[in-house]
């Protein structure tokens, strides 16, 4: 992106949750930026907020106050469509659990997000291959999820994160799913993405991991508890409760 | 445009995924809509065939015809009224305001038909000349017989048309001749063939020309003989007067013959153009019902869709959080839903129209019931039936596209 200033600016973003008379505040007053081209790992313990706030990064949630400026625009008063725009333009997705069209090839699942761009067909799936190539899944173009094994999922996935050349990209425990070694590819690939120049927003609950990025943000109870370099937040020990995972 | 296109597609590709379900789904909109088709071509062909024999019988005339007795009945019956007759004709045209002429009509009973090149069954008419002037004749040779004939006495014939293919094959039928009981009759027109065979309309006799043979009058009376209990004539048509009203002139020979006949009911009176006004009342109501049990096969079929439409919007709620993930707008899901319901009742409505025109087909082929498939029937049904799936579609449209995507996203 062109723009000068960073590309994510929050202040004091807070999400509230009402459970019948309780109310719970899963974001309590967040404010970071990230620049262009950033790699950055967010940790925390289960149930932390760290689903929460990338939600609402990927203009999937709102917050209940606070601003969230999303490449120099604030995203507050945007309409549904507009964030439905956002998304489909600015951001890329890669979850958990894929999330891939269960009955869709790899080509056709990466190429979903162009659909919603008014893109012909063919186009769509030109695009869709070069995507797949980028991510090292040119021969599976026309497999089925079911006919993947989980890695390959996850690139497919990443590959449709791509495929609109989005300025962000939002992982929420890309890793989570998969086995170690599986895990540290799907990482050296978006390390490699990075080094491309993209910003990348990993959640993650694997230290390793954290550590291995440039920075890292650790949330608890909603709030952050700290943020630097990712070799420094990844081992901090939660001040109050033992992290969940060792 | 592409928005549409791609939408299609996926709605096809959702809808072949579970070809089954869409089939059964689909069951009601099919059966309703070939129902509606074929029961109005049934109806189109019932009407029609009767307008065309209402049209035979003439909207301007008004026909009395002598009513047939059990031999003890009919003597009973003469010791009051001598039957229809000559007289009855002549009182009506003198008396009744409104009635430009009549003529009259008597039925030979034949018991042998024959010409040079072989032999055929037919009914014999004794008609006047003027009776070319009532009723929709065509000849497609030579002439109908005239005055002259009819005052010479003239030992001519016209012949129908499936009378002619018998007796003279391709041959020359014009001047030849044909021997009817006892006399002979010179050929001198050919009517022209007719579709459909004889049959009746609400109870009346209406014959089709192709089995008939008409004689002056005055020469079958003279030529052939008939039972002398019989009425004179066998019928009188009336030709109205252009402005005449149809049923109050009828009403007004009613009382005449009534008191000519000395109140015996040896006649009755048919008004075609009154025939006419009850078969469009019969359509009407045949088009009520079926319009009721149209809208309520396609009330059940619309039913049917809104179902599976509700099942798959829970079947897909991943699917629709992830399409809103990747930049979907709530219309788009909306859209994609409605045009998924619409290709439901497209593929019912098509499938319904095929079955239609195959039960209109077959009723016309074996059950011989003319079926006339009308346009407006097949744009209707298959109007009505898009109309019903995509209303029916639209709730379901409506609360995909209100799902939070979060929530979508994370269900199972
Ligand atoms: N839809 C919701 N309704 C009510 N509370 C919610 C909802 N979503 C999240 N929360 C609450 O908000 C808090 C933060 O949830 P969030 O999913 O962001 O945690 P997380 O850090 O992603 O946890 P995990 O590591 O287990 O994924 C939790 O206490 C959760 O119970
Ligand atoms: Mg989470």
């Amino acid at each position: 992106m062109t723009a000068a200033g960073p590309l994510i600016e929050l202040i004091d973003v807070t999400r509230h949750y009402q459970m019948g008379d309780e109310r719970i505040a899963a974001l309590d007053g967040i404010g970071f930026r990230v620049e262009h081209g950033e790699m950055v790992a967010i940790v925390g313990t289960s149930g932390s907020g760290k689903s929460t706030l990338l939600n609402i990064l990927g203009c999937l949630d709102t917050p209940s106050s606070g601003q969230y400026r999303l490449g120099g625009r604030d995203v507050q008063g945007l309409s549904d469509d507009d964030r439905a725009r956002a998304r489909n333009r600015q951001i890329g997705f890669v979850f958990q659990s894929f999330h891939l069209l269960p009955r869709s090839t790899a080509v056709k699942n990466v190429a979903l997000p162009l659909v919603y761009r008014g893109i012909p067909a063919r186009e769509r799936l030109a695009r869709a291959r070069q995507s797949l190539a980028r991510v090292g899944l040119a021969e599976r173009a026309r497999h089925r999820p079911n006919q993947m094994s989980g890695g390959q999922r996850q690139r497919t996935a990443i590959a449709r994160a791509l495929v609109t050349e989005p300025s962000l990209l939002l992982c929420d425990e890309p890793t989570g799913n998969l086995d170690s070694t599986t895990g540290e590819e799907i990482m050296a690939l978006f390390h490699q993405l990075h080094a491309e120049g993209k910003t990348i927003l990993i959640v993650t609950h694997e230290p390793a991991i954290a550590a291995r990025c440039p920075r890292a943000i650790r949330i608890s109870d909603g709030r952050i508890k700290a943020d630097g370099p990712g070799a420094e937040v990844a081992y901090l020990t939660p001040p109050v409760a033992p992290a969940a995972h060792p | 445009m592409r928005r549409l296109l791609d939408a299609f597609v996926v709605a096809l590709e959702n809808l072949s995924d579970h070809k089954l379900r869409t089939l059964l789904t689909t069951l009601g909109m099919m059966f309703g809509v070939g129902a509606v088709i074929a029961m109005l071509s049934i109806g189109a062909g019932a009407e029609r065939q009767a307008l065309a024999l209402i049209e035979r019988l003439g909207t301007r005339n008004v026909v009395v015809r002598a009513k047939t007795f059990k031999p003890e009945e009919l003597e009973e019956i003469r010791k009051k009224s001598m039957g229809l007759s000559q007289r009855d004709a002549e009182a009506i045209v003198e008396a009744v305001p409104g009635v430009a002429f009549a003529t009259p009509r008597i039925e030979i009973e034949p018991y042998k038909i024959l010409a040079a090149g072989g032999k055929t069954k037919s009914q014999v008419f004794g008609v006047g000349h003027r009776h070319r002037e009532v009723t929709r004749f065509a000849l497609s040779e030579g002439r109908f017989f005239d005055l002259a004939d009819e005052t010479h006495h003239a030992q001519v014939c016209v012949i129908g048309a499936a009378v002619r293919r018998e007796l003279f094959g391709a041959d020359p039928a014009l001047g030849r001749d044909v021997k009817i009981n006892d006399g002979w009759f010179e050929v001198v027109g050919v009517l022209a063939p007719e579709p459909s065979a004889a049959t009746a309309v609400q109870g009346v006799a209406v014959s089709s020309t192709e089995r008939e043979i008409y004689l002056p009058l005055t020469t079958a009376l003279r030529k052939l003989d008939r039972d002398p209990l019989r009425s004179p004539l066998s019928e009188i048509v009336i030709h109205l007067e252009p402005n005449a009203p149809a049923r109050e002139t009828a009403a007004v020979v009613g009382t005449l013959l009534d008191r000519l006949h000395g109140g015996a009911a040896d006649y009755e009176i048919i008004v075609p153009e009154a025939l006419l006004q009850h078969s469009a009342e019969t359509q009407r109501l045949f088009s009520l019902v079926m319009g009721l049990i149209a809208g309520i096969s396609l009330l059940v079929g619309g039913i049917g869709i809104m179902n599976i439409m509700l099942a798959s919007v829970l079947e897909q709620t991943r699917e629709i959080g992830v399409r809103r993930a990747v930049g979907a707008r709530r219309a788009d899901i909306r859209f994609q839903f409605l045009v998924t319901a619409f290709s439901l009742a497209m593929i019912g409505g098509l499938l319904g129209v095929a079955i239609g025109l195959g039960i209109a087909r077959a009723v016309a082929a074996y059950a011989d019931w003319p079926t006339v498939v009308t346009t407006w029937s097949v744009a209707l049904s298959l109007g009505v039936s898009v109309l019903v799936g995509v209303g029916s579609g639209l709730y379901p449209a409506v609360r995909a596209a209100r799902l939070d995507p979060i929530q979508a996203l994370h269900s199972e």
